[in-house]
């Protein structure tokens, strides 16, 4: 009850702020009061957060959410983690990330003489949010949310946490993607500030570091989530395009393209219209995020499973989004008359002219997942028909849009803002594409045939030699002047990372018995034993399988786990896989399934069915009916006896009979009582009850035969698993983990370098050190591009 | 009008025509058995699986049949290469990609949705 009211009293405080915010460019006093209500809002926020976890760690099962994520079993950390494990958490973690983020974007802007302009954006924001938080509450209690149970109703336990999600990537992967997706707002808000204020320059030296801020937790977000994927949940793969992945992947490419033309305004003063467009796509994409996963609108096209969250949370969604999408170019049309003005074109052979054509295809590729993503919510509109692309379509998209913007990176890497002199760098140019060259024509003769597949081998090394050349004469420079060098080395290698990785990977089927060894894509498997693990945990049964992997010289063991668990009333498995990891290539098992056949004779029989039995020729086996007449009768602690009536048939004469066997409540075990079969010297046991839940009359019974006296023997498992080889993917982990770090040094770097421009300074300071270029030539930064 | 504008214009207008076309020509709608029969088309069919006789996974050759049922009840035998995606005796509602040959229905891809509501499952328990 309290923290419901508490989120309306939120919602209020935020609009009430916004409007104080804003009046107080004309009131005396306002501003203070304004920032001493943000100051509420962002304690409200951590109070409401609280009270969430509070109620998670108590196990207030009474509340639906608590009892949908939690349950008595969980870790502290699960349990922790499980504050965002539903859509209600999450937005709520979303909101205190944004209120934190507040907190320091409030005395950043208030330095910069941005505040009120900047902070009564920020506010509405978080009013949004409260509004979504009032349509997906955590704190609706079960009664509410069922209507038919009782009020005051606390549940003993909760339902848990989906086993796929129970491990400590949980508790990393989601709380890093909230914060990239919190830390976007601040750009935002400076742009929509920045119209406000009628300040077209110098806001984007103030959103800049932001956005690299963002870029580096969102990047590695993503990046944890290719990991978890790869590592846990047995995805084969760091990336499947799916829909979820590329939702989180949108504002990222956005806030990277962001970056590179907030970059060239700072350098030349153009791109003046072009910085508040994609700064406002940066975000739409956010909301946009938010809204595909959701909504439930792509809820037959993913992996991921949505729950449909109902008509009012879908009217908000797209209401919200709707306003943030159109908020922005509104602005800009309100404000046109300032922003004619301005013009220039960049000279051909200038380093800004490269980057904004690179940019160019950045936000193609950028168009390309954004449509892929949404062609299903596109096609459904207008054919009528639903449909869905590929992960074919992307590969096939962005992998030419990758060679061309490595080439230009490659290119720009030589270029000077303002002019190039070509003349002088031509030759080191050349002397890169030779070497490429060369090392494209190797690749060739290792195997890699196709065209394009060639081109980014060429590109990618074309990168990789120039900034391996550039780190080793230019060790001595300040690691923070490294940034985009680092970044782009980064993104070279994981391209190359990927491709080798798609074409070089080996992979097979393979059927594991125990102790049987397999021989698939040039490696012994030998399936050795399995181990049950967590064994204190008792709402799951968890094995781990023991694979001896003999590559020649040495001997590795591979763990695939598989486990069933009470969340799906232990109905069927779930697997995580096992990695043999090496420098040059990881050997990896997902197992697909797992069996148990009795080996010896039996029969699977539904009533009114018969079967001929094995090894006795002219005799037949029909089951009339099962005999539940004991059930009725079972006490719980004693064994259940569960009959069957059966016709024994040979040579067209029926005899009927009762075949028994006691089933064990406590451990589920059934043991058979064994009757001999006339004068064969064979003897049938009841072996196993198939239930069919739906209709209890379809259920069927496994009969085993077996001479008389003899031990029956044990069952045998069959572990059915795809392996395959993983070469160069820790060249995709590598490069990712340097695209992210050079982000933070280059934000770091704009950071350290925006300090001097202080709150008169409009334009860039004359005495501001240039951009870090390889050339030696004397740079400027004053505007002398030509003009239109 | 610069001419610089004209030939910008003119090569986002091809990259939007050829990523249209691209799109057409690489999605793969949702439809019913019926269509994909008709058609002979690659489709994706969102439906729901049956444990009958057809539910049969062999081992050996790593192949995966059962009978698949769809939005307008139209039967099929599925086909898939590979073993049962996990959850799929739990899964509400299944979705394949594939196409007909003959009258098997070739699965390249099977998505399980995992049940997601258990609300009912709750009222079940506490309405007995």
């Amino acid at each position: 009850m309290l923290g419901t009211i508490l989120i309306f009293i939120l919602l209020g405080l935020s609009v009430y702020t916004a409007v104080a915010y804003f009046l107080s460019s004309k009131h005396e006093g306002m501003l203070k009061k304004s920032r001493g209500m943000y100051y509420a809002i962002a304690g409200l926020i951590f109070f409401i957060s609280a009270l969430h976890m509070g109620n998670i760690l108590s196990h207030s099962f009474e509340y639906h959410y608590v009892w949908s994520y939690s349950s008595r079993e969980l870790s502290p950390l699960m349990l922790m983690s499980s504050f965002y494990a539903g859509q209600e958490g999450s937005f709520l973690l979303w909101t205190f990330f944004t209120g934190l983020f507040g907190l320091f974007a409030l005395s950043y802007a208030k330095k910069r003489d941005y505040e009120w302009q900047l902070m009564g954006f920020y506010v509405i924001i978080i009013a949004f949010l409260a509004l979504m938080l009032i349509a997906k509450n955590p704190f609706q209690f079960i009664w509410e949310a069922f209507p038919n149970v009782k009020e005051g109703t606390i549940p003993p336990n909760g339902r848990g946490l989906n086993p796929v999600l129970e491990n400590y990537w949980m508790s990393i992967h989601p709380p890093i993607l909230f914060f990239g997706f919190a830390a976007m707002t601040v750009p935002f808000c400076f742009a929509l500030a920045a119209l406000l204020k009628r300040e077209y320059k110098n806001w984007i030296n103030i959103a800049l570091p932001w956005f690299n801020f963002a870029a580096t937790v969102l990047g590695f977000g993503i990046m944890l989530g290719g990991f978890w994927a790869y590592e846990t949940l047995g995805w084969g793969g760091f990336w499947g395009w799916d829909p979820v992945e590329n939702s989180s992947l949108l504002p990222w490419m956005a806030a990277v393209a962001a970056i590179h033309t907030l970059l060239v305004q700072k350098k030349t003063g153009g791109l003046i219209k072009t910085n508040f467009v994609i700064t406002f796509v940066s975000y739409i994409f956010v909301i946009y995020s938010t809204f595909l996963t959701r909504s439930g609108i792509l809820g037959d096209t993913s992996v991921h499973s949505f729950a449909e969250p109902g008509n009012f949370v879908y009217a908000i969604l797209l209401s919200v989004l709707i306003i943030v999408s159109i908020s922005g170019f509104v602005f800009m049309i309100i404000r046109r008359k300032d922003l004619i003005t301005d013009k220039m074109n960049f000279a051909i052979n200038s380093k800004e002219f490269i980057i904004t054509i690179g940019t160019i295809f950045l936000l193609a590729a950028t168009a390309v997942v954004f449509f892929g993503t949404s062609w299903p919510i596109i096609s459904g509109i207008f054919s009528g028909t639903k449909s869905s692309v590929d992960s074919a379509f992307y590969n096939k998209w962005t992998l030419p849009l990758a060679v061309v913007m490595l080439a230009l990176n490659s290119i720009s890497f030589y270029s000077i803002w303002n002019k190039t002199d070509w003349s002088q760098k031509s030759g080191k140019l050349l002397v890169i594409a030779i070497t490429a060259l060369i090392i494209s024509i190797i690749f060739f003769f290792l195997g890699i045939k196709d065209f394009f597949h060639l081109l980014l081998i060429f590109t990618t090394f074309a990168v990789i030699v120039q900034n391996i050349i550039f780190f080793i004469t230019n060790r001595t420079r300040s690691i923070t002047r490294m940034g985009h060098y680092i970044s782009h080395f980064g993104i070279s290698i994981f391209l190359l990372g990927a491709l080798l990785l798609a074409d070089f990977s080996e992979s097979s089927h393979a059927t594991f018995t125990k102790n049987s060894v397999q021989s698939v894509i040039g490696h012994n498997f030998k399936y050795v034993d399995k181990q049950q693990i967590e064994i204190e945990k008792k709402d799951r049964e968890k094995y781990k399988y023991i694979i001896k992997i003999d590559e020649g010289a040495k001997e590795s063991i591979v763990e695939p786990i598989i486990y069933w668990s009470m969340y799906n009333d232990m109905q069927s498995p779930f697997f995580e896989p096992g990695i043999s990891r090496g420098f040059f290539k990881d050997i990896y098992i997902s197992p697909k399934s797992v069996e148990y056949n009795d080996p010896s004779k039996s029969v699977t029989l539904g009533k009114g069915d018969s079967a001929a039995l094995p090894g006795l020729q002219n005799f037949k086996l029909q089951l009339i009916r099962f005999d539940m007449s004991h059930i009725m009768a079972a006490s719980d602690s004693a064994p259940i006896t569960l009959g069957t009536i059966v016709n024994f048939i040979r040579d067209s004469q029926l005899k009927e009979d009762t075949i028994t066997s006691q089933f064990d409540m406590s451990s589920g075990a059934i043991i058979p009582i064994w009757k001999p079969i006339d004068t064969t010297g064979y003897e049938i046991g009841f072996m196993k009850f198939v239930i069919d839940k739906e209709t209890i009359g379809n259920s069927k019974a496994i009969f085993s035969f077996r001479k008389i006296g003899e031990k029956a023997p044990e069952q045998v498992e069959t572990l059915y698993a795809d392996i395959s080889t993983k070469p160069m993917i820790n060249l995709v982990w590598f490069g990712v983990l340097a695209i992210v770090a050079g982000f933070f040094l280059a934000g770091l770097k704009h950071m350290i370098r925006q300090k001097p421009v202080t709150v008169q300074a409009h334009e860039v300071a004359p005495g501001t050190p240039a951009e870090p270029t390889v050339a030696t030539a004397k740079e400027s930064v004053s505007d002398s591009s030509e003009e239109e | 009008m610069k001419p610089r504008y004209i030939i910008g214009f003119a090569l986002a207008l091809v990259f939007i025509v050829i990523a249209i076309f691209s799109l057409s020509t690489d999605s793969v709608s949702y439809t019913g058995f019926a269509y994909a029969k008709n058609s002979g088309k690659v489709v994706q069919i969102i439906g729901s699986s049956a444990k009958d006789d057809a539910y049969k996974y062999m081992a050996a050759a790593n192949i995966f049949t059962f009978r698949m049922k769809d939005s307008t009840n139209t039967n099929a035998i599925v086909k898939y290469n590979g073993s049962v995606p996990n959850n799929f005796d739990i899964a509400p509602m299944i979705v394949v990609k594939g196409k007909f040959v003959r009258d098997t229905f070739m699965a390249s891809d099977i998505l399980t949705k995992c049940p997601s509501k258990y609300e009912s499952k709750f009222e079940q328990s506490k309405s007995n």
